[in-house]
């Protein structure tokens, strides 16, 4: 406790903040310039357990704003560097790395253990998946992201508020917005922004001061400028990522044809190989798949194949649109077949 | 009469600037309108996602505007 007593002699904190903060579980989700900070800040305070996502690598053009890298760890994984610098400064930290991206397919097994979610990503499509998955798990999502000398910081559903659709509703503008590497960065701002983040994960866990919530924090590191907009609840907000699971790996694929429960279909054009010498399979190009689906039962459990399963989910989204309930497709597609099975030539 | 825009993240980077003061006809005097003028003078806003406060609140509905009311035109960022 030693380690902690210059926070303790503070009255807003004192042992049982301290317990509270040995107690708490938090998910940090990308560590690039705002989780390194993020994490370095949680980790000092001597929070309990911290789960970090990341499936990226050290590299180079990181280290001007990634303090916890170093030169020599350029082409680790980033999870597994950060993970030991930090355990180092505070070996009474319980730290959990998980060294893949959050997506549709593990964002609920990622979740399941922690209290507090904060969105360090790059993405804003990442972003509205943590969003949703806070929304559904009825936890509070930390979020902050960064425009070259700006950065805007909220926390959502914290306590049923406003979440990341109340202030941002998905439409097909989305994906144009550039991130830092497109964009350019000076590492003191995420820096600063992490910062910020860190101190309003604390206050949650320590039910001290006014968290951020039903507000925007905006900040200018050029002109040092602060401003709060407030963020009002939208009640239509529902309409979020559908993220059960639809597609299944390669191992599993041979399951279910092995079961013959489910109506395979290979969507690929005539001409593309390799072809699969499965018996019960059905070759209908995406081009006619509409009409062939026409004569089928919604209920009827459907296997889409493409090449690399990019198609195939997109043929997914649009059944499940037409009312199919039972839809699911090859998650990386025939390619990966290949490797397992003599059934392809 | 005289409305303040101010400008966030990509959106400034089109404009060039982080306000500017813009006149408007006192009948077109909407978020709507004001913001179909401003896509029409910043056409390169138009593939953005944004939000839209006035007076430093986040709006869900279209509301008329008043003299020297401040529009800030915010889009998400995605840096990390």
């Amino acid at each position: 406790m030693k380690r902690y007593e210059r926070q303790i002699t503070l009255p807003e904190i004192g042992i049982s903040g301290q317990q509270k903060l040995a107690e708490a579980r938090v998910l940090v989700i990308g560590i690039g310039g705002l989780g390194c900070p993020v994490l370095q800040n949680l980790v000092a305070a001597g929070a309990g357990k911290i789960g970090i996502v990341d499936g990226d690598i050290v590299e180079e053009t990181n280290l001007h704003r990634q303090y916890l890298y170093s030169l020599s760890d350029c082409g680790q994984q980033k999870v597994t560097v950060a993970a030991a610098v930090v355990s180092k400064q505070n070996p009474e930290v319980e730290i959990i790395t998980y060294s893949e991206y959050f997506t549709k397919q593990n964002c609920r097994e990622i979740v399941a253990d922690y209290q507090i979610i904060v969105d360090c990503t790059d993405s804003i499509a990442t972003r509205y998946l943590i969003n949703d998955v806070a929304v559904e798990k009825g936890i509070p999502m930390v979020y902050a992201s960064i425009h070259k000398f700006e950065g805007q910081l909220s926390v959502f559903n914290y306590k049923n508020g406003p979440t990341y659709r109340c202030l941002f509703s998905e439409n097909d503008r989305l994906e144009a917005i550039p991130n830092c590497n497109d964009s350019g960065v000076l590492g003191v701002l995420p820096t600063i922004i992490g910062t910020i983040q860190a101190n309003e994960v604390l206050k949650i866990i320590l039910e001290i001061g006014e968290v951020l919530s039903g507000k925007l924090l905006l900040y200018n590191s050029l002109d040092n400028s602060f401003e709060t907009i407030e963020i009002q609840q939208q009640t239509t907000y529902k309409n979020v990522i559908d993220f059960h699971i639809f597609s299944i790996s390669e191992t599993d694929f041979f399951k279910e044809v092995a079961n013959d429960s489910s109506l395979l279909i290979d969507i690929r054009e005539d001409y593309e190989e390799p072809k699969l010498s499965l018996e019960n399979i059905k070759n209908i190009p995406l081009s006619n798949l509409d009409n062939f689906i026409n004569d089928v039962d919604k209920k009827q459990k459907i296997m889409l194949l493409c090449q690399h399963g990019n198609r195939s989910e997109l043929a997914v989204e649009y059944l499940k649109k037409k009312g199919f309930s039972n839809v699911f497709h090859l998650q990386n597609g025939i390619q990966s077949l290949e490797k397992i099975s003599n059934d392809i030539r | 009469m005289e409305i303040t825009l101010k400008y966030f993240g990509i959106i400034a980077d089109i404009t060039q600037k982080k306000e500017e003061v813009l006149l408007i006809d006192d009948k077109s005097n909407t978020v709507k309108k004001t913001q179909a003028i401003l896509e029409i003078k910043y056409p390169k806003i138009l593939v953005f996602n944004y939000s839209i406060a006035v007076n430093k609140k986040f709006l869900q509905n279209d509301i008329l505007l008043k003299n020297n009311d401040i529009v800030a035109i915010l889009p998400p960022f995605a840096g990390g």
